[in-house]
């Protein structure tokens, strides 16, 4: 494992000496921000106006409803949107670039290689989430006191929704040497898993149960108010666990015999 | 020492080799040789276990890839076609990555990397970022991972591709001086480079193994006469009809004529010695002989010999000296 470190560690050095990354991280923090803010903002008119009208219908109105979920939710968007970014690089470039080949030609195992770029990828997708929780600390300064396991359980669900998309981009990414391609079909397949919950209502009731159980958001809900259900724990360490093993065969397909 | 032994590979209806065996010994340098899409590149991927063979088995001292993949790497320094690297690190940071990859200890890693440096002359470039670095350092720097971990085995492909002379020399000395401690099998399209650097040549052909051997064996195999040059100053059209009439000599050819020298490439039969008889018919004959000397041919008549369309009768009959 020691190799697959080794691994990770180059792809997490050769981002961070990257301009893209940081203009990926600026992007973030500011988009993030503005989310955390708007939640933030909205909750406290909200809260305003049930203190001054004691009629409005404000029952359930707390801070993991109005604010907590619905900041890791959109958070979970945007990291839709940049996961294929950062996960386009991961083969696609190294097999334009020849370096795979290089790769392959030292004494690592496939297995070793997908980790290794998994966890960088991992470490990567961490520079950017961490930090968001920043905002909360700072909430508490404003007032706004945040249960710890709340938080903790939100920021779970969002690092294993992050290591999903991860995992499907990989396996994307080991399939061309075209980096937009990547990232395109990446994109599409992800936006496939987030939707794919909303034609359950209108599917026969076998099928919607699929279906719903294919969608991410429908997993990831529960784990942003706090709630930690070992079947929607279980379905996000499956389906990243089924992607990297797409992604080991895909690579492995070049030993082949036939 | 590393064995192939009846391989074949196939990309869905293409296929790249086609049964190929060879075998080079500990401490060998040799030649892989062939047109573009001859298999050279399929056959080093082979090597290197970047692919795995459709049929047959290929040993790396006596371990094939099935049975030990990682050990079978370990023992082999590849220098791919292109010289990947990754641009954006340092020399140091680089040979460092590949060294964990290769699972030096680290203990012994500095010493690993100081001394590959210094094997290769990279000693004054390792802070610098490998994307900046001249193509003569780039392929120095390849030498230097392909070495890293102390391989016995080193492939390399395309070695001096698009290196400027100086360049060339320079790796080409360092690659001579590999080959005391390592054994190396290397493609290049600069013929004359081969001859020079290897001591056995792989011809590959549309992925056949068409001619294996020193390049004087190869240049026995396939001259079907007896060709020398010789040098006169004299009457010409006097020495030519002498020349024509000494037995076993088949053909005379005007090579180049300088005032009042000419020279002659004469096509005798295989199996005759004449050159004492042509001697001696043009100095009894009144004629200065200036010089005599059999006619070498280079790897490029050999190559070419091969490979042609005329090579292909050539093929078949070598087909019993490859195998």
């Amino acid at each position: 494992m020691f190799r697959a470190l080794a691994i990770a560690w180059r792809d997490v050095f050769s981002n961070l000496n990257s301009f893209s990354f940081y203009l990926l991280l600026a992007f973030f923090f500011g988009v993030s921000g503005y989310f955390y803010w708007s939640c933030m903002s909205y909750f406290s008119l909200m809260s305003f106006q049930a203190a001054t009208n004691p009629t409005a219908q404000v029952q359930g109105l707390n801070l993991i409803d109005g604010v907590l979920s619905p900041f890791l939710s959109n958070l979970s968007v945007l990291l839709l949107l940049m996961i294929p970014i950062l996960t386009m690089r991961s083969f696609s470039e190294e097999k334009r670039a020849g370096t795979l080949e290089l790769l392959f030609s030292y004494p690592v195992s496939d297995f070793e290689i997908v980790m290794g770029k998994f966890v960088g990828l991992f470490m990567l997708a961490m520079f950017l989430i961490v930090p968001t929780a920043i905002y909360f600390l700072l909430g508490k300064v404003v007032g706004a006191h945040f249960e710890s396991w709340t938080l903790v359980s939100g920021y779970v669900g969002l690092l294993l929704i992050t290591s999903s998309f991860i995992a499907l981009g990989m396996f994307v990414s080991s399939l061309t040497e075209h980096q937009a391609v990547s990232a395109g079909i990446g994109f599409s397949l992800l936006l496939l898993f987030w939707v794919v919950g909303w034609v359950a209502d209108w599917s026969s009731p076998a099928l919607g149960r699929v279906f719903r159980e294919l969608s991410l958001t429908e997993h990831f809900y529960d784990l942003t108010r706090g709630v930690l259900d070992t079947r929607d724990i279980g379905f996000f360490i499956l389906f990243t666990g089924f992607f990297l093993f797409a992604t080991l065969c895909s690579i492995e397909v070049r030993t082949w015999k036939k | 020492m590393i064995s192939v032994e009846r391989v074949s590979k196939s990309f869905g209806v293409v296929h790249a080799l086609n049964d190929v065996t060879f075998q080079i010994e500990r401490g060998a340098i040799v030649g892989l040789l062939g047109p573009n899409g001859a298999g050279k590149t399929t056959m080093m991927r082979l090597l290197t276990s970047f692919l795995a063979p459709s049929s047959g088995q290929i040993l790396i001292n006596g371990i094939s890839r099935e049975a030990a993949p990682r050990r079978q790497r370990g023992r082999v320094g590849y220098l791919p076609e292109h010289n990947p690297l990754y641009g954006e690190m340092t020399v140091r940071s680089f040979l460092s990555f590949v060294a964990s990859l290769k699972g030096i200890p680290i203990t012994k890693k500095k010493r690993s990397i100081e001394q590959v440096a210094d094997q290769c002359d990279i000693g004054s470039v390792m802070k610098r970022m490998i994307g900046k670095l001249s193509k003569g350092y780039q392929q120095r720097i390849g030498l230097a991972q392909a070495l890293l971990g102390n391989p016995e085995i080193l492939i390399l492909d395309e070695p001096t591709a698009g290196l400027d002379p100086g360049q060339i020399i320079e790796i080409r000395r360092l690659i001579r001086s590999l080959a005391k401690t390592h054994t190396i099998l290397l493609s290049s399209h600069i013929l004359p480079e081969v001859r020079m650097t290897c001591e056995r040549v792989l011809i590959l052909n549309r992925g056949k193994l068409v001619a294996e051997g020193t390049c004087e064996d190869l240049e026995h195999r396939l001259k079907k006469t007896n060709e020398f040059v010789i040098t006169l100053s004299g009457d010409w059209s006097l020495g030519e009809q002498f020349l024509r009439f000494v037995p076993g000599v088949l053909d005379l050819k005007l090579q180049v004529e300088e005032g009042k020298v000419r020279h002659y490439l004469v096509t005798a039969e295989r199996e005759s010695e004449i050159r004492n008889r042509v001697a001696k018919t043009i100095l009894n004959a009144g004629f200065e002989l200036l010089a005599l000397k059999p006619s070498e041919w280079n790897l490029e008549d050999i190559f070419l010999k091969i490979i042609t369309s005329e090579g292909e009768e050539i093929e078949k009959e070598l087909s019993c000296f490859a195998h």
